[in-house]
């Protein structure tokens, strides 16, 4: 607290190449980051060096919130999962974008309509990548999600994504209603995914207990499918998740744990820990000790 | 802490792309230090191509005369049109050695968001000049961003059934190894594909 910079240092394996890795943190200037003492392009570059998942409290927003947030969610597991399509969502939204800006413009009499067109097809073509993509994402971690939720007290648990990909037909029947509005009233930008257990949408039904298992079940869920498709766990941090698990929860999530990769997990109390860590650090007093 | 002139000459420096102030200032220094008729040949330069330089009137490209060096030559194929967006890329098509049509310079890429619609790119001409020379056929040659894919499709629509229309293919970079590709281009690559 109130120095002017700061470091992150950590060493570690990946397989059997060890590798060390740093960031740095300093007042007024940007952050950076080495990977084996080199200096990386940026900071961001680390996350696609190394995969991390993280389950924090917040996340049940993935659950609970609004569809904006399950998009995005998917979005990201999508770009982890099928790094060649990780552009899909962003290139959708340019498209998006430009559509919109044609159609304000169509509207205020700067343009005629037949201006629209290419973006009406861009929409439609990059619209239909993206779907295409979210559903290979959800199919991809569906099975993992209803097992682990399962093992996790939420059996019959799961995804299902809810929106067709617009056509270049669809949009063109709406196109007055889109003209009115200044924007496209169709296209994943306004889709959802259904994440339910035994048919019920736990978004509207599910206790605040069963989302968050259902929270827990996706990142476990996610956590292998990267593992079957690249071949190498990602590294987990479940922060916090233990105080609202009870006895036979946290048991069935060793078990889970046990079978993949490396985890780290905070608790407010070690005796909470499902099973006995590899390390186990203590923060108390200010200070960190080897517990 | 500079004079007005030189404060001057930074401003109008940093107006050009990919200058930023730190640069335009290096710049600046350099010309303050060199012999009075380099920096001035560099102004006259500046002023002559702002002068001289014109749109070829038929395809766009720049040029001194009324018509482009490739649209006067008569052994230019007279048949195929390349369209593209800037006169730089002429260049880069002509770097190849591979084309010996003519080209049509639209002068940028269709983009609402920047205030860009068909009617401020030269579509239009490139219309006519399909419906008069004879043409068999037009090969778009846009960027393969969101705005040069939209104004290929457009162009592509108005064509369509008039003319046979082509598009460049996009792919893997040759002579580079696999290693080096990004995800984006080599996932495209891999679904375009060929039998062989």
């Amino acid at each position: 607290m109130g120095s002017e910079r700061a470091k992150v240092a950590l060493a570690g394996a990946r397989g059997p190449v060890p590798f060390t890795t740093e960031v740095l943190l300093r007042v007024h200037e940007p952050r950076f980051a080495r990977l084996d003492g080199e200096r990386l392009p940026s900071p961001e570059s680390l996350r696609h060096t190394f995969r991390t998942l993280v389950f924090t409290p917040d996340r049940l927003a993935v659950v609970k919130g609004g569809p904006a947030i399950r998009r995005a969610y998917v979005d990201r597991a999508a770009a982890r999962l099928f790094p060649g399509r990780a552009t899909a969502a962003s290139e959708y939204a340019a498209a998006l974008a430009q559509r919109n800006a044609a159609l304000r413009r169509a509207a205020a009499g700067i343009a005629d309509s037949g201006a629209l067109d290419p973006w009406t097809g861009a929409v439609a073509r990059h619209g239909r990548e993206l779907v295409e993509t979210r559903r290979a994402t959800l199919a991809a971690l569906a099975p993992a999600f209803a097992e682990t939720a399962e093992r996790l007290g939420l059996p019959a648990a799961s995804l299902e994504y809810a929106g067709e990909p617009p056509s270049v037909k669809d949009l063109e029947r709406r196109l007055a209603a889109d003209l009115e509005r200044g924007s496209t009233g169709l296209g994943p930008h306004l889709h959802d995914v259904v994440i339910a257990a035994g048919g019920r949408d736990l978004r509207a039904f599910g206790s605040q207990g069963e989302q968050r298992t259902a929270v827990l079940a996706l990142v476990l869920a996610e956590a292998r499918a990267l593992e079957e498709r690249t071949g190498s766990a990602p590294l987990v941090l479940l922060d916090d998740v233990l105080s609202e698990l009870d006895a036979p929860r946290r048991k069935a999530l060793s078990e889970l744990l046990a079978a993949g990769s490396q985890t780290v997990i905070t608790a407010t109390s070690a005796d909470l820990l499902p099973a006995e860590p590899t390390q186990l650090l203590v923060v108390a007093d200010g200070a960190v000790r080897e517990g | 802490m500079l004079s007005p002139a030189v404060e001057n000459l930074v401003a109008q420096l940093t107006k050009l792309p990919g200058i930023g102030r730190r640069t335009a200032q290096r710049l600046a220094f350099h010309l303050l230090s060199a012999r009075p008729e380099d920096a001035l040949e560099l102004a006259r330069a500046i002023e002559e191509v702002k002068t001289r330089v014109r749109f070829c009137r038929t395809c766009g490209n720049l040029t001194e005369e009324e018509l482009c060096e490739i649209c006067s030559d008569p052994r230019r194929d007279r048949s195929r049109i390349c369209v593209v967006e800037q006169p730089v890329d002429v260049v880069s098509i002509e770097r190849t050695g591979e084309y010996r049509g003519l080209y049509h310079v639209l002068g940028g890429a269709l983009s609402p968001l920047d205030g860009v619609e068909p009617a401020d790119l030269r579509i239009d001409g490139l219309l006519e000049r399909v419906a008069d020379d004879g043409v068999e056929e037009v090969v778009l040659a846009t960027n393969p961003t969101m705005t040069g894919e939209a104004t290929a499709s457009y162009i592509a629509d108005r064509l369509r059934g008039r003319v046979r229309v082509t598009r460049l293919a996009s792919g893997l970079p040759v002579g580079g190894d696999l290693e080096y590709a990004d995800e984006v281009t080599l996932g495209r690559a891999l679904a375009g594909r060929r039998e062989m």
